[in-house]
């Protein structure tokens, strides 16, 4: 008989800076920010001859009575309790469940004897071996697969997938980094060896996506340009993909470390494959806490002159920034917003240090004695298992409140978006408006539910129609411009239904001083309990 | 609302369609597309929504921004939002 396989990515009971859980806060139906890649390459490793279904719960509900054979549940570590839930459940129901993912794979030890079958590490070289007991019926209780050569992945099973409901198309042309950041996850499973997709892949997952309606994707990859050579031969291949596309191009955006400024090559090929926004790891001004948490690539680098540099070609830059290092004093707030408001980065993923399982910071953390336990997993950006230097954990959670109101004030993300805007240099890529090219309608509803969401935010209150009226000033003095300025407002539309659901927004905060105090002003909301 | 009020409110709208399109307003007509006809994308059909509440006083439902594709369909939305705001 066919057998059946429903696999699932389970939500997470927490928003996130880069979700999407703007759209059904603000009264739409809900939606994953990016596709997920996960169930569509497991769904593509099953057996062609079973019946496999995926449910993204980020875009659609669980079928809790599914006649599916197997559950295969994956997740990160912010899906951890959700994961675990399901497994409960559906085991309760009878059915054989099998976990597999990046958190199973760190911390296989949360899920054993709570899952029928674990699956650790990449699955792509002992898929067949799996799916093969599977069939017969009889299956060990846990797989253990390597780091595969990426020629082995196959095209994603995006047929599958809700693809209606998720804002950004998904490829991962990389697996690994060799950078060793102290409290980074990712190559602790993944390796610090990098293996890559052919370019004829990522053109064929390209292909792929364009034909579903995507015109915005994100590079999953750990560190996009961190092998130089390798990275120009896939931007090449994009520019000229985009090149036969000029009439409806395609956005990217990745993940990379600011040393791709050193070469210039790689930002002009950067800029000319339509690369229109970067996720860099900045993390913090302080250089003492860079070399402690050994981000190198950042270290004696002037940070803000290297950003400028992403804005001239074209590219507008996602800042990730931390706070509670073991050399970050009281005053790292104050210093965080000033090194924040002297740059042109609208966005910041503003969160406390964590120490995630299995990487050299929980070691080093959890023998001093400085990890609090805590329920599994991390549940928002200024919650932490860490125990600071320099401060209390209650005072580093409300310096974060702080600073959280201050950076993302209307009045302060306005200046930033404006700055920004001041900063962007001529478009080299797909994108340039002198190219005489039609404005397209928005061919998907989630796009169009974008400019409802928008026109509500901009709608909140006073300040925001400042900072609208301030942001649409600069866009007309620079029209090109636009889509950076539309990607910067909706991630912001986020980061106030993030604040406003974990119940850190707090205006009141915005002209509060970043030193720090002891206790919470009185009558102010405040996240102090939850350290 | 009066019938003058509302020739004078579709008059103010086709006047920010149309600076906002860098048209002349002759050339609007209800069927106009506001992105393949005039260019309005997503950034320019949010400064059109604010500048014509900012000229009206109205807000337009957020309901229907995303079934505005026509100059004529903006045109409705305001004509409802009037209705029900007076």
């Amino acid at each position: 008989m066919r057998k059946s396989l429903y696999l699932i990515n389970p939500r997470s009971a927490h928003a996130s800076y880069f979700g999407a859980e703007l759209h059904e806060h603000w009264g739409f139906s809900p939606v994953q920010a990016i596709a997920d890649l996960a169930t569509a390459t497991v769904a593509a490793l099953a057996p062609a001859s079973w019946n496999t279904t995926i449910c993204d719960e980020y875009a659609e509900p669980i079928d809790l009575d599914t006649d599916a054979d197997f559950v295969g549940i994956t997740g990160k570590v912010t899906q951890a309790s959700r994961m675990l839930e399901l497994a409960a459940e559906y085991r309760r129901r009878g059915k054989t469940v099998v976990i597999g993912g990046p958190f199973a794979s760190l911390s296989p030890e949360t899920f054993r004897g709570r899952c029928d079958v674990l699956v650790v590490g990449e699955l792509e070289e002992i898929a067949n071996e799996l799916f093969g007991d599977l069939e017969r019926g009889d299956w060990k209780r846990e797989y253990v697969g390597d780091k595969p050569d990426l020629a082995s992945s196959p095209l994603p099973r995006w047929d599958l997938y809700p693809n209606d409901r998720a804002v950004m198309g998904c490829i991962q042309t990389s697996r690994g980094c060799p950078f060793e950041c102290e409290f980074c996850d990712v190559i602790q499973y993944l390796g610090r060896k990098q293996r890559h997709k052919s370019v004829e892949q990522i053109l064929t997952e390209l292909e792929t996506l364009y034909e579903i309606g995507y015109r915005s994707i994100f590079l999953a990859d750990d560190n996009f340009t961190v092998y130089r050579k390798r990275a120009k031969e896939v931007l090449s291949a994009l520019a000229d993909w985009q090149r036969r596309h000029a009439e409806d191009p395609v956005s990217f955006a990745t993940q990379l470390s600011i040393d791709a400024t050193r070469d210039p090559e790689i930002m002009q090929l950067q800029a000319a494959a339509g690369m229109t926004w970067v996720f860099i790891g900045i993390e913090t001004p302080n250089q003492e806490s860079l070399k402690e948490t050994k981000k190198r690539q950042n270290v004696g680098v002037d940070l803000l002159r290297e950003i400028e540099v992403f804005l001239e070609h074209g590219i507008s830059v996602t800042g990730g920034m931390i706070v509670g290092f073991d050399h970050d004093g009281p005053d790292i707030f104050q210093r965080q917003y000033d090194f924040a408001m002297a740059s042109p980065i609208p966005m910041f993923s503003l969160g406390a240090l964590t120490a995630p399982v299995a990487t050299p910071l929980y070691d080093r953390l959890g023998a001093a004695g400085r990890l609090v336990e805590g329920p599994r997993g991390v549940s928002n950006p200024w919650e932490t298992n860490v125990v600071p230097t320099q401060m209390t954990r209650e005072e580093l959670t409300a310096g974060l409140q702080r600073l959280c109101n201050r950076l993302y004030h209307p009045a302060a993300f306005g200046q930033r978006v404006v700055r920004m805007i001041e900063c962007l240099g001529p478009q080299r890529g797909p994108f340039r408006l002198d190219a005489g090219r039609a404005a397209k309608p928005a061919a998907r509803e989630i796009e169009r539910e974008t400019l409802a969401i928008l026109h509500k935010l901009i709608r909140l209150g006073p300040e925001e129609r400042r900072m609208w009226a301030a942001i649409s000033a600069a866009m007309e003095k620079k029209p090109e411009s636009q889509i950076m300025v539309m990607m910067a407002l909706y991630r912001y539309a986020q980061v106030r239904c993030l604040y406003e659901t974990e119940s850190c927004w707090e205006p009141r905060l915005a002209t509060a001083s970043l030193a720090p105090a002891a206790a919470p002003e009185p009558g102010l909301v405040s996240l102090g309990g939850r350290a | 609302m009066s019938p003058g009020a509302d020739v004078d409110a579709k008059a103010a709208v086709l006047e920010v369609i149309a600076a906002q399109a860098k048209v002349a307003v002759e050339e609007l007509r209800p069927e106009t597309e506001l992105v393949a006809g005039l260019g309005i994308d997503s950034a320019r059909a949010l400064q059109l929504l604010v500048a014509i509440e900012d000229r009206l006083g109205v807000e337009i439902d957020d309901d229907e921004i995303a079934g505005l594709n026509t100059v004529g369909d903006v045109l409705a939305a305001i004509e409802g939002g009037r209705a029900s705001s007076g």
